[in-house]
């Protein structure tokens, strides 16, 4: 079991070095829209750093839904998808892997590229710690919950705008716990409450979404 | 390659509805370790949601597919019987031939050793090609990728959606001995194809979806 989730990982870790060029939009589009905004609005510190707890994570979740589209994309071009149920292996271990390798390739960026951000922002220096861990628990619940309205869309044309108004609403919780618990932070509040309900959603999506977008791929093949 | 039981797979009563269109219905059939079946009929007459019903990807409007007595809905084995090739073959263009071979014949829980995955390479005659992206292959020779893995991955049931697609005819007869050779080891082939299979007679059933 543990063999095939590790394949699948290197199977698309793979896949995805061989394409660069497209494993780096969804990180540089992350850098310039945080950026925009002190060009933006004000580039004064006190408000920048009020802001800056749902700048950065309105932006994660921005970056994050461009960055689905291309979990599922290539597997129902190029037929792998059907492939998957034909495994050996259970399909929802090998979704896991899928998804975990697509955190790999644009989650893992953002959590090195975050603190770079939060110094744009002002973000005071006791707060960096926790945008951090926010990033690392949050941008796993992103991809899991994001598969699954990509698995859904798949198979539709113009599945892209949907994807949007089906994952973003779910996205919701993440981006307020996450971005409540580095606000805490920087008013040097207790934030474990808010990233323990983090920690809470990543270990449900985690059990429940392989579950859903195996059955939502099901439904776009047939 | 691994020993086999004898193995049936019935269809009772198929009918196929596409949106609001009737494809086909009425449709039975029985095949057993040794036999092919292949499926004919004309441009749109469902031959593919045939093939993809059989899979279990599709469900029939109507109808029941058995493997060995049980209906395939709740065999959970049934699916790890069955080589697919469909239209899509499967194939990552972003990997080189041998990457897509070990790969998938991890997927399926066998591990050979490389050197074996080379002389089915060889044997498709993708041997100069193997680390080469797919993607730069023709299309002859990435179906030939597809077929490779269908020996690699040593299920008994194969099913085959146009196979033949762009293969030149010398490989056709190749891949021929291959599908024989196959047919003797209990294995089973359900096809699709407009090019002509020359396979023993005995061992041939044939389904028409247009009538």
């Amino acid at each position: 079991m543990l063999s095939a989730l590790l394949t699948i990982i290197r199977r698309d870790l793979l896949v995805a070095f061989r394409r660069r060029a497209e494993l780096m939009n969804p990180i540089l589009f992350y850098v310039i829209v945080v950026t925009l905004f002190p060009l933006g609005v004000s580039p004064d510190q006190e408000f920048l750093s009020q802001l800056a707890p749902g700048v950065v994570w309105v932006t994660a979740l921005l970056a994050a839904l461009i960055s689905m589209e291309s979990i599922f994309r290539q597997d129902f071009d190029d037929g792998s998808v059907e492939q998957l149920f034909l495994s050996q292996h259970p399909p929802t271990i090998l979704i896991l892997g899928k998804v975990i390798a697509h955190w790999l390739i644009t989650g893992l960026p953002m959590l090195v590229i975050v603190p770079l951000m939060a110094l744009l922002l002002y973000i005071p220096q006791q707060a960096i710690p926790t945008l951090f861990i926010t990033v690392l628990i949050g941008t796993p619940i992103l991809s899991l919950i994001g598969a699954i309205g990509v698995a859904l869309t798949a198979g539709l044309r113009g599945g892209g705008v949907l994807l949007g108004l089906l994952v973003l609403p779910l996205y919701i919780p993440v981006l307020i716990f996450a971005s409540g618990a580095v606000s805490a932070a920087i008013e040097g509040l207790p934030y474990s409450g808010h990233v323990a309900m983090l920690g809470a959603g990543l270990i449900l999506a985690l059990i429940l979404s392989p579950l859903a977008i195996s059955a939502s791929l099901k439904i776009s093949m047939s | 390659m691994r020993t086999k039981e004898v193995s049936v797979l019935k269809a009772h009563d198929l009918k196929c509805v596409k949106g609001s269109t009737e494809l086909f219905s009425n449709v039975h059939f029985e095949v057993q370790s040794g036999e092919a079946l292949v499926v004919e009929g004309s441009n749109g007459s469902g031959k593919t949601s045939l093939l993809r019903i059989l899979c279990g990807f599709n469900y029939p409007a109507e109808g029941e597919i058995s493997w060995n007595g049980t209906s395939i809905d709740g065999h959970e084995s049934y699916q790890q019987q069955i080589s697919f090739i469909g239209h899509a073959s499967g194939v990552k263009l972003d990997l080189t031939v041998l990457e897509n071979l070990i790969f998938a014949q991890r997927l399926v829980g066998s591990d050979r050793k490389e050197e074996e995955i080379k002389e089915i390479i060889r044997k498709v005659g993708l041997f100069k090609q193997r680390n080469i992206l797919t993607r730069k292959l023709s299309a002859g020779q990435k179906r030939r990728v597809a077929l490779a893995r269908l020996q690699l991955e040593e299920r008994q049931l194969w099913i085959l959606d146009e196979p033949l697609t762009a293969l030149d005819r010398d490989f056709v007869t190749e891949f021929e001995i291959v599908l024989k050779k196959h047919l003797e080891q209990k294995g089973m082939l359900i096809v699709t194809t407009h090019r002509e299979l020359v396979l023993p007679a005995a061992q041939m059933k044939r389904i028409n979806l247009s009538n």
